[in-house]
């Protein structure tokens, strides 16, 4: 289990308790290739900050390890730790710094020549859109310039890596909406993993998923294999056309045996198919009833947060196996 | 590289902090108003004022007082900064041995130089207003032993603050610590170790020079200290969970 390959990140057997009175993390085995956007969802005191500490070295493992671009990672890694950016969740800065102090400060402990150094620094300040309050004290900016701040510190060393834990928290939409851009962006050079309470961003933003449940992980996968885990019976449809042909269309569709609720609000037909309905088939006949009625198609999307059912699904089957949990190590 | 930031920045932000300049403003204050006291009953009143006796009071004066200050200017080291060492220090690219060798070589450094600088400018002082009976290269072996002992407080400080959660728990540790070793070395009557008993040898030494075995042996007593309770407070820094 020794050869780590070509793997950015691999956890073998990790597990982490402290002073023998919390299992904070239990066996856990991860490899995130290079190019993935990770995901770690998991609800308050699941582990992921946990998890997050021990891959950057700022824990020490009580079994098991952590790889890093190949190469144990352990508190003195500090080579290690050049090649990767870190935003952690409530972001701290030196006291009476400003954002230049801080960005230099950090360029400083990366090991960064002071001419290379001094051009990032410009250019990330730029970059976040923090060029006018550069000469500010920290402490006088506002959370989304603080949580801009950050991601520049973390993308100073030009790292491999990326590690956020909940960038986007405390954020106001548009700030958001741009971080989200942001990841986007870096996602096409760079590996990511991405800590969020927020399930629509991770659904947004990320390749794979990792689902954490009180320390133990229950899923590790791509998204898709995520969202295929639940079954999509719930549907919303935008039409158009005349009110009337509409509702004729929803009436022949409540005559099939396949919906159990349709229904119809401002030209939007809501339906739930039953247990046993198989959704192609029973889409197929929605279609061509609404195109015997003379009704178009607007657009056809699933019902509710498909990452998060998903998700919610996860933690209550890993609930609900008891005992079993046991011989059963991350997902069936 | 990493190194030299941290011991710049810590250089940097101690000596702006209130405490070092508290520190360094009251013994310069003590010093230079002891010795204005002393030339003024010498020149005044012609009472003949020894330098060596005024230097030597100075020095006890600066390990008393000077012991506390240094525990509270090196216990708050890296505990102080608790809450910015995963965030923003140690998950950048720097060690663990980095970073505690800079916070420690700029503590140590800071309270000696500072010593060494304070003592140098007040005996200066002292030698040119008072009856001259001091030789100079006893002055100088009193302000490094001074400086030594200050290491080694300091190590012990900056050790203890980088084993604990808390500033105030480092605080009242070192200094009972140090206050309890002065007591347990008097009481044991080891004379290299015992700070009041080398203050006495230290004023004769002033006025007769300094055998160098004696100085040898009383520096590679505190050096030794030092490094084990550094290399200690490094190697358990190193493992614990930030």
């Amino acid at each position: 289990m020794e050869a780590a390959g070509s793997c950015v990140l691999e956890t073998y057997r990790l597990t982490k308790m402290y002073q023998n009175r919390q299992i904070a993390l239990n066996d856990i085995n991860l490899r995130v290739e290079p190019g993935c956007v990770l995901g770690l969802l998991g609800a308050n005191g699941a582990g992921k900050t946990t998890l997050i500490r021990l891959i950057l070295g700022l824990h020490r493992p009580t079994t098991g390890w952590v790889k890093v671009f190949g190469r144990r990672m352990t508190a003195n890694a500090a080579g290690l730790r050049r090649r990767i950016g870190y935003i952690p969740t409530q972001p701290r800065f030196p006291r009476g710094a400003t954002p230049i102090d801080f960005l230099d400060f950090t360029g400083r402990l990366f090991g960064l020549p002071r001419e290379v150094r001094q051009t990032r620094l410009g250019a990330l300040l730029r970059a976040v859109n923090l060029l006018e309050v550069s000469g500010e004290p920290i402490a006088s900016l506002s959370t989304g310039l603080q949580a801009r701040l950050s991601v520049a510190a973390s993308l100073i060393n030009e790292p491999d890596l990326l590690i956020w834990d909940e960038p986007t928290q405390g954020l106001d939409p548009e700030a958001r909406r741009s971080m989200l851009e942001l990841v986007k962006a870096l996602s096409r050079h760079k590996t990511l993993i991405l800590s969020s309470h927020n399930l629509s961003d991770v659904d947004e933003v990320c390749t794979h998923a990792a689902v954490l449940s009180r320390g133990h992980l229950i899923f590790f996968g791509s998204l898709q294999d995520l969202k295929g885990r639940m079954k999509r019976n719930h549907f919303e449809l935008d039409l158009e056309g005349e009110h009337k042909a509409i509702s004729k269309a929803a009436q022949t569709i409540r005559n099939l045996p396949e919906f159990k609720v349709v229904q119809v609000r401002h030209r939007r037909l809501e339906l739930q198919l039953t247990e046993q309905a198989a959704n192609a088939s029973a889409l197929a006949n929605v279609f061509m009833t609404l195109a015997d009625n003379k009704v178009n198609l607007v657009s056809i999307r699933t019902v509710g947060q498909q990452t998060e059912q998903a998700f919610l699904d996860l933690v209550e089957r890993d609930e609900s196996r008891g005992f079993a949990r046991v011989y059963v190590n991350g997902e069936d | 590289m990493p190194f030299w930031t941290v011991l710049r920045g810590d250089i940097r932000q101690t000596v702006r902090s209130w405490m070092y300049l508290l520190g360094m403003g009251t013994y310069a204050a003590l010093g230079l108003g002891l010795v204005l006291h002393r030339a003024a009953m010498y020149r005044q009143a012609g009472l003949s004022q020894s330098a060596a006796a005024l230097l030597g009071e100075l020095l006890f004066m600066a390990l008393v007082s000077g012991a506390t200050w240094a525990v509270f200017l090196s216990a708050g080291a890296i505990s102080g900064e608790r809450q910015l060492l995963a965030d923003a220090i140690l998950c950048r690219g720097v060690s663990r041995y980095q970073y505690y060798a800079g916070k420690w070589m700029a503590r140590v450094v800071l309270v000696s130089a500072s010593f060494l600088f304070c003592g140098a400018a007040i005996a200066g002082i002292g030698l040119c207003l008072l009856h001259y009976d001091v030789r100079a290269d006893g002055v100088g072996v009193a302000l490094l032993w001074l400086a030594s002992v200050f290491a080694a407080v300091v190590t012990l400080g900056v050790s203890v603050s980088a084993l604990s959660e808390s500033t105030l728990f480092s605080v009242v540790v070192v200094w009972l610590a140090v206050h309890g070793l002065g007591v347990l070395f008097t009481m044991l009557q080891l004379e290299e170790c015992n700070p009041i008993r080398l203050c006495d040898r230290f004023s004769r030494a002033m006025r007769e020079g300094m055998a160098f075995e004696e100085l040898a042996r009383s520096l590679a007593c505190y050096a030794g200290a030092t490094l084990l309770i550094g290399l200690v407070g490094a190697i358990g820094f190193a493992r614990r969970d930030i």
